[in-house]
Formats: C-alpha cells, structure tokens, sequence
C-alpha cells in the first residue's frame, strides 16, 4: 500500500476506516469504552502526525496496530502508577453484554484465563484476532522474530485450548 | 512417516498462514500423526476460545466524529505550516538572489591583468625601429641639402659647412 502524505484527505479517510479495528483490539486491552475510544483518536492522530516516519516497506496496518498497543500499553503503565500512590478506587471495565447463561460463563472463563496470561502474550492474541493481522505482521508491529511471536501465540492457546473440553466440538 | 513439524507450525496452519504445497504436506503428515493432530486439535480449541469473548461495546459515532474533526484540523494545521515553509524558502532564496546581485554591484572591480600587445605589433614596430635605427646609420641619412647661411655668417672660400660625411670623409 501506498501512502502519500501530500493527499491529506485520502490518508484522513483511511485513517478513519481504520478506527473500529484499533478500537475493539484497545478496548480489549484496556477494558473500557471511553479509554479506548480516546485511545484510539490518540493512535491515529498520531499516525497522521507521523506519516513520514512510516517505512514504505513495512505494513501501513501493522504499523497502525503498533502505535495502538503501544498506546494502550502505556495507559495501563499510568493506571498501574496510580494504583500505587493513591488509594482511589479504580475505574472498573465495562460490564460484559447480557447473553445467553452458558455463553457468558464460557467467555468469562476465557476472559479470567486471558487476564492471566502474561501482557506480551495476550497482545499477539488480541493482535491477531481483533487487528485481523497475520503472524507475519505481528511480528513487525512487535518487532519480535516471527518465531518469538510464533511461541507466544503456541503458549497462549494452549492455555486456552485447555478450556475448552474436547467432546464440545 | 517424517518427523514431526515444529509445534508453532500447527499454528499458522490453523491460521491458514501456510502455502498451499506446504499445507498439503503438512495434512499428509496430520493422517499418519496422532501426536499433531491432538497438537493442532488444542491449538484449534484455543482459538475457538477467542470466538467466544464478547465483542466490545460498538464504537460510538460521536467519537468518529471526534476523530474526523481532530484529523481535519491537524490537516489544515499542517497545510498552513507546510504553506509558511514554501513562503520561508521562497523568501530565502529570493534574499540569497538579492545579496548576489548587491555584491555583484557594489564590489570594487578585481585588479585588471595586464594586456599585452599584439606579438605581430610588437614585432611589426621592432621591424620599424630597426629599419629607421638602419636608415640613421646609413649614409643616405645624413646626405642633407645644405640649409640657407645668412651672409654674415658666410663660411670662408674653400671651408664649407660639413657634416659628419664630410667629417668621416676628411678623416678617411
């Protein structure tokens, strides 16, 4: 893909159509509506500020996606800051939707044992499922080796695999 | 059977990430494989168990709004920034114009070199001297008529006014 900065408006709506994906991958990462759509305005600014440091060989989206992270990252390194020296309750994460009983039970399940998986881990995930990247791709927005990103993704599947019983496929 | 792949191929086979020849390979070794396909059969449940998280709340058109209007403004914040810069060349290379003129102008002119004369002038004019320098030293040159005396200055008979020929003449 290409992208030239000197067509601002193009680059705008392109910007734009990448919201609702940088907004479902922040919002998993930080569990809140409101954060994550300020987070999400905060990475495409910031993308439409820095077109010119984007390396034309590298995925436009994967570099998106690691401004996002990063972002998002660092609004929970703030949060974990503030925790520490105050002792204001925290702002907690949006209630899950109602659902059918078992469907909410299984995917508060997997939300416990994503919690639990360690930061770097659950991100080539969230990664891979809400920014839709490939492996490849991750592992230029991390700018991990394919095969570290490769061993992460391994490690947190089967934790998840585990979770869900064999006889139920 | 060959040997096992790595276990983090499984994974970009599930991904479907894996070309078609390889993904051929790898389904002949999953029919013969027991160990693989329990690997690649957890692997499979681990994202299905992504499938099953919540969506997040959709994203509210208020912020997208937000997010157009943020971007337009940065936009225009930078086309007048990127105009200010063109302005600032423009002006730089209109003053380096102008402080080149000035010096051309107002410099005192480099000492001139020395021009020499033409070498067939030069030569022409030496020919010139030599021949009236010739010419001087013949004897022709001094065969003069003998101006007009004034009679009270009348030379004695038989003494005449001579010159150098004369001269050389009583001499020799």
């Amino acid at each position: 893909m290409s992208i030239s900065p000197d067509e601002p408006e193009n680059v705008q709506d392109l910007l734009v159509a990448y919201a609702p994906r940088v907004y479902g991958l922040v919002h998993r990462m930080v569990g809140r509506r409101d954060v994550a759509e300020d987070l999400m305005q905060e990475t495409l600014l910031r993308a439409f500020r820095g077109l010119k440091s984007y390396q034309a060989e590298g995925k436009f989206r994967a570099w998106i996606f690691r401004i996002a992270v990063n972002q998002a990252r660092d609004w929970i390194r703030r949060q974990r800051r503030q925790a520490v020296v105050s002792d204001d309750p925290q702002p907690v994460a949006d209630a899950p939707p109602d659902g059918p009983a078992l469907a909410r039970e299984r995917a508060q399940t997997v939300e416990q044992a994503m919690a639990r998986l360690s930061e770097a881990d659950r991100e080539v995930l969230l990664m891979r499922y809400y920014g839709d990247m490939a492996f490849k791709e991750i592992a230029q927005a991390t700018g991990e080796p394919l095969g570290t990103v490769l061993a992460r993704a391994h490690r947190a599947l089967k934790k998840l695999g585990d979770l869900i019983p064999e006889e139920s496929r | 059977m060959t040997s096992c792949p790595d276990v983090t191929e499984w994974i970009l086979y599930a991904a479907d990430e894996v070309s078609a020849p390889r993904r051929e390979e790898l389904a002949r070794h999953l029919s013969a494989c027991d160990a693989c396909r329990r690997e690649l059969d957890r692997l499979q449940r681990g994202f299905e168990a992504l499938e099953t998280l919540e969506a997040p709340p959709p994203l509210r058109a208020e912020a997208l709004h937000t997010l157009r209007r943020r971007l337009a403004a940065e936009g225009q914040r930078r086309s007048r920034q990127h105009r200010r810069l063109r302005a600032l060349r423009w002006f730089g290379a209109a003053a380096a114009a102008a402080a080149v003129v000035a010096v051309a102008v107002f410099l005192p002119p480099e000492p001139q070199q020395p021009t020499w004369p033409d070498r067939e002038q030069v030569d022409a004019e030496i020919t010139e001297i030599a021949a009236t320098l010739e010419l001087l030293e013949s004897d022709t040159a001094w065969d003069l008529e003998p101006l007009d005396e004034p009679a009270s200055r009348e030379t004695p008979a038989g003494q005449s006014r001579s010159g150098p020929r004369d001269a050389r003449t009583r001499h020799g």
